[in-house]
């Protein structure tokens, strides 16, 4: 007999299973051919079913739910997120970053570079900063030479401001010109690195770390200036890319150690499985205390991976985030408190 | 376990995580949400799964398969198209029909509905409408079923519940192969009416 999924009794049997097995799989192929209302109904009567099933419930024998966690994680292992995420290097998640911010500045009409935004400074002076840090970054990897205030070279903001206040008068267009000559120097640069290279040392400001690493410090910072000109211009937020989000949250995550003790709350011994939801989160069983084994977590705490980067950039507060959190609450509270450790 | 939901600002409400927020956190790699979709759903799970195949080794075999391949594939449920109820109860009544078909075990129902056809009982309707269970949603299912037509409550348990072909409830009714299927419908579509009536269109 030949069944057509077009029918509504054809579409019933289907839905109940009560075909051949072979039937089933031929229905199955044919399904994309159905008009709405069939799938209406077919998700309307699979709920029903849903609830039929709910009537035979019974308690599974003891030991099945262990068998089947142990059957599970051996296909695949705790922590590792589904769905195909790029595995990008850092020089290209600073390139993406860069190239994002590239379209938002070129967008921009001559009154949104006098918009307020943060520090005290408009969009003009926001980018400003923003050149004299890419000065900066330029002379660390030996693209040129620039002359620095010891004093002030562990200071990020303090470092740019007398560059900021010297610029204040000059067009936006010359600010803009000078964004793109170093970033396009630096990318460049970069390009030419390979990931070998990104492991070597490097001296960025405070940070004594990888190439690596600062680059990805560097994309929390420029994405999170994005941010903050699109704040300050009306424009919607926008999100990193999963594969920049995934570099994002591998660096984020391990540093809730330094978060916890620069609020004054250290948590040796302790450990919290941190589950950032959303393409490019994942997740982490994260040892509170420095060079420490995570252990059995204390504490899981669950928010969106977006969020979290938003968070550790301090341009969310963790009140305004939604956020789900098993076993020691106040645990968690000190983590999200102490995540602002990328601060812009 | 239970789950605090919270802007970290406000008080602890106490409430489990939904299903949404536990499938994204298996999507995430966390093993521990697939344990909490466990507990919340292994007992529909292997229920249906031991009534649809009368047998305590394959509900085992076939719950362990559900929930493996949740973890490994919880990204294909989506939440706009259905309840996780509803998406586990069709993967598991699924399985549980592939296992009553495959040849050896389809000799074996042959003959077990071949006894219950001798002696003329319909075993199978019977015992759903007595064993429902105390649980809101069960109670609000089997208010439903009792308001079908017999005829039509005997098609939907047979297939459903006893895993019968709509070729195999026919004959076990001595009715026509469309008249079975059109039972179906009707049986579906008054359960889907009833339900949405009570303001019942997703059990979460």
């Amino acid at each position: 007999m030949d069944l057509n999924p077009q029918l509504p009794d054809d579409l019933a049997v289907f839905a109940v299973d009560a075909l051949e097995t072979d039937e089933l799989k031929a229905f199955d192929a044919r399904l994309d051919g159905i008009e709405s209302g069939g799938v209406d109904e077919l998700e309307a009567w699979r709920e029903v079913l849903g609830g039929l099933a709910a009537i035979t419930a019974e308690e599974p024998p003891v030991g099945l739910r262990e068998r089947m966690l142990d059957a599970a994680l051996a296909k695949r292992v705790i922590g590792a997120p589904m769905g195909e995420v790029e595995d990008i290097p850092a020089n290209e998640a600073y390139r993406r970053t860069i190239a994002a911010l590239g379209e938002l500045l070129v967008d921009l009409g001559p009154a949104e570079w006098d918009a307020p935004t943060i520090e005290g400074w408009t969009v003009k002076g926001l980018v400003t900063h923003l050149v004299a840090v890419e000065e900066y970054f330029g002379r660390q990897l030996g693209l040129w030479p620039l002359e620095v205030d010891e004093a002030l070279e562990a200071d990020h903001l303090g470092m740019t401001r007398e560059f900021v206040a010297a610029w204040s008068e000059r067009p936006a267009a010359e600010v803009l010109a000078r964004w793109q000559e170093l970033t396009s120097a630096i990318t460049s640069h970069l390009a030419g690195l390979d990931r070998a290279a990104g492991r070597q040392p490097f001296h960025f400001h405070f940070l004594d770390t990888s190439l690596s690493t600062v680059l990805i410090t560097r994309v929390f910072e420029v994405w999170t200036h994005d941010e903050d000109i699109r704040r300050a211009t009306g424009r919607a937020a926008s999100a990193p890319d999963a594969a920049r989000l995934r570099r994002m949250s591998r660096i984020a995550v391990p540093s809730i150690p330094l978060g916890l003790a620069m609020a004054g709350a250290p948590a040796p011994g302790r450990t919290a499985r941190i589950v950032l939801t959303g393409q490019g989160g994942g997740t982490w069983d994260q040892a509170l205390g420095w060079g420490e084994t995570a252990g059995v977590p204390d504490a899981t705490v669950v928010l969106d991976v977006v969020d979290y980067c938003r968070l550790a950039a301090r341009r969310l507060e963790p009140a305004a985030i939604a956020v789900s959190v098993e076993g020691d609450e106040v645990l968690a509270r000190q983590i999200l408190a102490g995540a602002g450790v990328f601060s812009a | 376990m239970t789950t605090t939901v919270v802007a970290m600002s406000t008080p602890a409400t106490g409430q489990p995580d939904a299903d949404s927020t536990l499938v994204a956190r298996i999507v995430a790699g966390d093993d521990r949400a697939l344990g909490l979709v466990y507990d919340r759903y292994g007992s529909l799970v292997y229920g249906l799964a031991r009534r649809v195949t009368s047998s305590t080794a394959a509900a085992e075999e076939i719950t362990q398969e559900v929930f493996v391949q949740f973890w490994e594939h919880a990204d294909r449920f989506d939440a706009t198209k259905g309840s996780l109820r509803a998406f586990l109860g069709a993967i598991t009544h699924r399985r549980s029909v592939d296992w009553v078909r495959s040849e050896a075990r389809r000799r074996e129902r042959e003959a077990r509905t071949s006894q219950d056809a001798a002696t003329g009982t319909v075993a199978t309707v019977v015992d759903i409408t007595t064993e429902l269970g105390a649980q809101d949603t069960a109670a609000r299912v089997r208010a439903a079923v009792e308001t079908l037509p017999l005829e039509q409550r005997e098609a939907v348990v047979l297939a459903y519940f006893g895993g019968l072909t709509f070729r195999e409830v026919a004959a076990r009714l001595g009715l026509p192969e469309g008249t079975a299927k059109s039972r179906l419908r009707l049986a579906l579509g008054k359960l889907s009416a009833v339900l949405s009536a009570q303001g019942v269109t997703s059990w979460t």
